[in-house]
């Protein structure tokens, strides 16, 4: 009998046990604030140099269905302070729950803090961090990242439409590929530059515009590129996903190439101390607008003329992209540092550490072939008028 | 080494040691004792319930009275005297009312008794072996005749509603059937309906189910071997087999177990189950139990073994697996590419009837980062204003929803549905406005509910309900982890199980090619070649083409 | 039936060989890989070591099968005397121990770093051991049965989850082959080497098979398995995230998957998936390492197996308390490593040499004879 009432006081510890221990990480889904995105800014206060503006989803305008469409649906907080996490704690001040990064969509960097700060130093904490993810994109801004993300537009969340934009990329060459953290990280620990998207304000809504590069030296802000220096990169780097190629015949009119897929390679060459890189690209598409009244585009030797010429834009675009990395900010974002890396993997070891100056220095010869393999539905006689 | 010194005075480690230590043995020697319980043996001595100090004399009058003590002063049964025809022997019939054929009664056993002329053969009716020869060979007109001097088994037969025939001047008396008692019609069983197969379940009587047995076959191996179980009561079980397919070892120890039975009473072949089953702290049913007389012949004909119980139109199939708890006779008889599809779902509807709520608890209030951004914003959209964390939450509708289908079951069929109807819709929805639930909750609840009916066998279904409960405490305590320790401790629960010793898991372990042919998949009719190996069937071919 | 016996199949052998063989190395490997590697040449190091494993497994099984139905704890006194082989079973226990607290505790601070943040560790590793218990007391038997149940289904689990990095693979971080020549595919070979332990294990296991003629395939399969595994790991983890990252991730494997996201599939991130698949895998391993512990402890002393499987409990939880925060777990790893590296190469190759010098060899003329 005794040993049974042992048993029974022993099980009942056991259970009350159970139940007052564990929970430990238990906690509500509404009782969180998701973060969304994050703006990094510098401040005027000497003590505190950083400022980090958080985007946190509301979830309680979720929940009244009538009115989820209309009103904002987020909130910002911005704080002041020496250290990144230290104003991730310093929201828990401001907000009744705790913050959860996990989430995170957007990270927008003002100009000026990368200028003064190594970006490295700005994601460090991201990338400690065991709960966010390598996945937010990162965007570069001439704005206040703050007025970037206070832009209310209807239904959305900010952080979310920017990460959003990405998602064109098959329309246009003007967007560069997502930049995400993890690929930032990659760019910084391999010692290249990177290339940032660069998002600016206009008006009541937010647009990509060009892009902003991150020198390899020190991790700082180097200069923007222009929206048609970024289609140089995407020609480049072959990372684009398709868009549209315009250029003029030589009457002047407007003809619009649509690239259904291209292909880059550049082939480097690394000869007593000279390099230089035989760089070809080959694009296939259509045409898809032709203000030219008098061409027959159903003439072979029309199409020939036509691909030529497109090739000859494109070396016009990529020439002036390149010019302006080679001389005015001397940093390869076009990733020439991989094809050189895999074909004199010794001489790179040696030369990976001022790698930009190498590539600065470097002869860029191209080679464009252009394929147009339909010219769309509308046949044109070719009659002059 | 100063670390070593400081490591070793640290409390929380040697409380951790003692912890980790001493809660498994304490448990172990718990359950040790709790296994013991089963095996004690009873204290109550072997009981005759007829003395075994009345034996049957050549004295008519004597032999009536002796019975007549045995059964007491019961009604229904009835004692008739009457004079043999030809030669004015004193003669008793004694029967029980209302389970015999009165009419055949009459026709065939009084009416040649009353009326008997002694013709051909001269018999000297003084000697008992010539009365008796008379009485078997000429006169009475019933083909079950059984002639016994044992009283224990007059009486149990008599009482089972046989005809007790007593002459004067024969030790012995005579026991014929005529048995005849109100007994179901064999319908459709409700617990396990078919789109497609014979419309036709077991009932109550047990020799009618040996006889649809009987009838599915000629084969002369279908063997039946009875038994009497029950102390008091005595009920007759039968275990059904092939003779030359199932497997000696299993047939003894279905056999041992079944001898080794000791009860008052069985009324349903639910106490033969837990009564002969491998471990009684299991969840999963480790025999399984069927209406349809075409599972049972499957089974058989794979080499298992039936054990059928009178007075219950539930039969038992030993041994089980647990992927059997998860197919119906349908997968054979559909096409197989649509039944193997259905099968895969129903091992689905077995994971999410078991873990959907847990994974929901571990996701909202444990890892919300790990689902899709919008699906946590609109999660948490849905729960602001509910009172109650997740596991509450979870449990308050799962006890419900459990609460509803007891009730339904309960009640006369249109009163179950429309409770069920009620329950669902207007508690769901009422529940949901008042912001008691969430409305995505509510979802999770059906989902699951729904997919534990889907087990083609209902106390499968039942097994998996209940764990479901573990897995939402465990998900509540530890989040994936909580769950991902649950699912290893169920799986080595399983492992460990054993059904008359085979393994709970198999096919999923000691794999068989011939075994997974059916087992997620049921791939078609003509690769199954063989008998499932894992019952280690005496023949093994099934098919003679190759 | 043929179900009550003691001996396992050769599927479940082989079961669980790889189960022993895929542990934690598969979140430490690619990085330890990389920093010393240092090309992308990192899967030439994987293969060549697995080759190298299996040549040791086939010291291991040519030395159990000169002494059928041995254990090695059994076996190693017929050949180097009582006392020193008292001694060798004692540290083959004592390594078997280290491996398992090894797994243990990095299964919790995994756990506790991506799962459960504020939870204590030690309630993460408690919960853990009594799980495992209740399988321990069990013997070899359903052990056997869970492996082969599992095993299986983690192993497709991860294949998907590593193969899903697809999206993120850029043949380009592969290339070039061999571009700085052989020599750091050799300094490869350590890290390799160290991660493959377990194939020691054999030398118990060996014993306990139905047919023990299967060994060879059985350690051909057994190892074909995890090296394939981490073939593909290290392949994929090498063109998804590029060397440079896998040298500076703290753990690559989890980079890699936080990496891809698929949209719109019901997922969309699958390191939770991948966690609880891993969890399970690395409890396989330590049960692996429990049992030799406690088979041996019952063979050198009167205890009977579940009693010293309840005993070692204490020890494993002590031991998986010893270091103190990760660096230290990792020196921990790196010893193992090199035990490993005696128990599967040095011991065995010596006790074969001797054993064949001295013509021991059991039952082999009575076996003939019959």
């Amino acid at each position: 009998m005794a040993s049974k009432r042992v048993v029974r006081k022993l099980s009942l510890c056991m259970i009350l046990l159970l139940c007052l221990s564990g929970c430990w990480d238990s906690s509500d889904i509404e009782d969180i604030s998701f973060a969304m995105g994050f703006g990094i800014d510098a401040s005027d206060d000497e003590q505190e140099p950083i400022q980090l503006t958080t985007q946190v989803a509301l979830t309680k305008k979720q929940g009244e269905q009538a009115t989820a469409q209309q009103g904002k649906l987020f909130q910002n907080v911005t704080l002041k302070a020496n250290s990144i996490h230290e104003m991730v704690r310093g929201l828990s001040l401001q907000l009744p729950y705790p913050i959860l990064t996990d989430h995170l969509e957007t990270v927008v960097i003002n100009q000026d803090i990368v200028t003064d700060y190594d970006l490295f130093i700005l994601l460090d904490e991201l990338l400690r961090d065991n709960i966010t993810r390598l996945s937010p994109s990162v965007v570069i801004s001439a704005q206040q990242a703050s007025d970037i993300l206070a832009t209310n537009i209807d239904g959305e969340i900010t952080s979310d439409y920017i990460s959003a934009f990405f998602t064109n990329e098959t329309s246009t060459m003007k967007i560069l590929p997502k930049v995400r953290v993890g690929d930032v990280t990659a760019n910084l620990i391999s010692g290249t530059s990177v290339i940032l998207p660069k998002i600016t304000k206009d008006k009541k809504t937010v647009k990509l515009d060009g892009a902003g590069i991150i020198r390899a030296k020190d991790n700082k802000l180097t200069g923007f590129l222009t929206d048609k220096e970024v289609e140089g990169v995407n020609w480049l780097t072959g990372e684009g996903a398709g868009g549209l190629l315009n250029f003029r015949d030589e009457k002047g009119n407007t003809i619009i190439y649509e690239i259904q897929h291209y292909k880059t390679k550049s082939n480097p060459h690394y000869k007593n101390g000279k390099l230089t890189f035989d760089v070809q690209i080959t694009a296939q598409g259509w045409i898809t607008e032709d203000w030219s009244l008098t061409s027959n585009n159903l003439s072979e030797k029309y199409v020939d003329k036509l691909e030529r010429l497109a090739a000859e834009e494109v070396v016009k675009i990529v020439e002036g992209t390149m010019k302006k990395l080679q001389q005015d900010y001397k940093t390869d974002v076009v990733k020439f540092y991989d094809s050189f890396r895999i074909a004199y993997p010794r001489d790179y070891q040696k030369m990976q550490k001022d790698w930009d100056n190498y590539f600065a220095d470097a002869d860029v010869k191209y080679d464009v072939k252009i394929k147009i393999v339909n010219t769309g539905d509308l046949v044109k006689e070719g009659k002059p008028k | 080494m100063g670390k070593i010194i400081e490591f070793l005075v640290r409390t929380d480690v040697w409380l951790g040691t003692i912890v980790v230590v001493l809660v498994p043995v304490l448990s172990a020697l718990l359950f040790h004792k709790l296994k013991e319980l089963r095996r004690q043996t009873n204290m109550r001595p072997k009981q005759h319930f007829i003395p075994s100090s009345i034996v049957l004399s050549e004295k008519l009058t004597s032999n009536v009275k002796s019975i007549k003590a045995i059964v007491g002063d019961s009604s229904d049964i009835i004692f008739r005297q009457f004079k043999l025809g030809n030669d004015n022997r004193s003669c008793s019939i004694v029967h029980i009312d209302g389970l015999v054929d009165t009419q055949q009664l009459q026709q065939a056993i009084l009416h040649p008794l009353l009326h008997g002329k002694q013709t051909k053969t001269k018999l000297n009716l003084f000697k008992s072996q010539s009365i008796k020869d008379y009485l078997l060979n000429h006169t009475i007109e019933v083909s079950d005749i059984k002639v016994t001097k044992e009283i224990d088994k007059v009486v149990r037969q008599l009482l089972s509603g046989s005809v007790l025939l007593l002459v004067d001047g024969l030790d012995e008396a005579l026991l014929l059937s005529v048995k005849k008692w109100v007994s179901r019609s064999v319908e459709e069983p409700i617990s396990e309906s078919l789109v497609r197969g014979p419309r036709m379940g077991f009932i109550e009587n047990l020799r009618d189910n040996t006889a649809i047995l009987r009838r599915m076959t000629t084969d002369p191996n279908l063997t039946f071997k009875d038994f009497d179980v029950g102390e008091r009561t005595k009920k007759q079980l039968t275990i059904a087999y092939i003779r030359d397919i199932a497997n000696e070892e299993l047939l003894t120890e279905v056999t041992r177990r079944i001898e080794d039975l000791d009860i008052d009473h069985v009324a349903e072949s639910g106490y033969i189950e837990q009564l002969i089953e491998d471990n009684y702290f299991s969840i999963f049913p480790q025999v399984q139990s069927t209406e349809r007389p075409d599972r049972v012949m499957a089974a058989i004909l794979e080499g298992r073994v039936a054990i059928m119980l009178d007075g219950t139109p539930y039969v038992l199939i030993a041994p089980a697996t647990f992927s059997i708890m998860l197919q119906s006779p349908e997968d054979y008889y559909e096409r197989w590419i649509p039944m193997s599809l259905i099968r895969v779902l129903r091992y689905v509807a077995a994971l999410l009837s078991v873990f959907l709520p847990s994974f929901y608890i571990a996701f909202v209030s444990f890892h919300q980062g790990l689902i899709p951004t919008d699906l946590a914003l609109a999660i948490a959209g849905t729960r602001v204003g509910v009172p109650f964390p997740t596991i509450i939450e979870a449990l308050l509708m799962e006890v419900s929803i459990e609460l509803l289908r007891e009730a339904g079951l309960r009640l006369p069929k249109p009163v179950g549905q429309t409770v069920g109807l009620v329950g669902a819709l207007i508690i769901g929805e009422a529940a949901v406005q008042a912001g008691l639930v969430s409305p995505i909750m509510v979802i999770v609840v059906s989902a699951t509910a729904i997919s534990s009916f889907v087990s083609p066998q209902y106390n499968a279904g039942i097994a998996l309900r209940s764990l479901r409960f573990l897995s939402m405490f465990s998900a509540a305590l530890l989040g994936l982890y909580g769950i991902s320790l649950f699912f290893v401790a169920l799986c080595i629960h399983a492992v460990k199980l054993k059904s008359f010793g085979l393994p709970y898991v198999t096919p999923g372990t000691l794999y068989s090619k011939e075994d997974w042919k059916d087992f997620f998949l049921r791939l078609p009719l003509f690769t199954m070649r063989k008998r499932p190996a894992e019952y280690f069937p005496k023949d093994q071919v099934r098919m003679r083409k190759k | 039936m043929k179900l009550g016996t003691n001996q396992i199949t050769t599927n479940q052998m082989i079961a669980l060989l790889s189960s022993a063989l895929i542990a934690v190395g598969i979140f430490t490997l690619p990085r330890n890989l990389a920093i010393k590697v240092g090309t992308p040449d990192l899967w030439i190091s994987t293969l060549i070591g697995g080759v190298f494993s299996y040549l040791t497994c086939l010291i291991i099984v040519t030395l159990c099968l000169r002494f059928k139905q041995l254990t090695f704890f059994q076996f190693n006194k017929l050949i180097v005397g009582k006392w020193l082989g008292m001694l060798l079973s004692a540290a083959f226990i004592g390594y078997a121990l280290l491996i398992g607290s090894f797994e243990i505790r990095s299964m919790g601070e995994l756990t506790q770093f991506y799962l459960l943040e504020d939870t204590p560790i030690c309630v993460i590793m408690i919960s853990m051991y009594w799980v495992a218990i209740y399988l321990l007391t069990g013997g070899i038997n359903p052990i056997a049965r869970l492996i082969e149940l599992l095993t299986p289904l983690t192993i497709c689990i991860f294949i998907l989850v590593i193969v899903l990095g697809i999206k993120v693979f850029e043949l380009n971080n592969l290339r070039p082959v061999l571009g700085l020549g052989i020599s750091p595919v050799l300094k490869g070979l350590t890290p390799t080497f160290l991660t493959f332990s377990g194939a020691e294990f054999l030398l118990v296991f060996i014993a306990m098979m139905q047919k023990p003629k299967e060994a060879k395939r059985v350690a051909l399969i057994g190892l074909a398995i995890p090296v394939s595994i981490y073939l593909l790991a290290v392949v994929i983890m090498t063109g998804g995230l590029s060397v440079e990252r896998m040298k500076h991730e703290k753990w690559p494997t989890f980079a890699l998957i936080q990496e891809y996201e698929y949209r719109g599939v019901l997922f969309e991130r699958f390191e939770s998936l991948f966690l609880v698949v891993w969890l399970i895998q690395m409890f396989l391993t330590y049960i692996v390492c429990h049992y030799v512990a406690a088979e041996g402890v019952a063979t050198l002393t009167r205890l009977s197996y579940k009693q010293a499987s309840y005993m070692l409990l204490a020890a494993v939880y002590f031991i998986c308390l010893i270091p103190s925060d990760l660096n230290q777990l990792e020196k921990m790893g790196t010893i193992i490593g090199w035990t490993s590296f005696a128990f599967s190469f040095i011991v065995p190759s010596l006790l074969l040499l001797i054993a064949l010098m001295r013509r021991l060899k059991r039952d082999g003329e009575q076996e003939s004879g019959t």
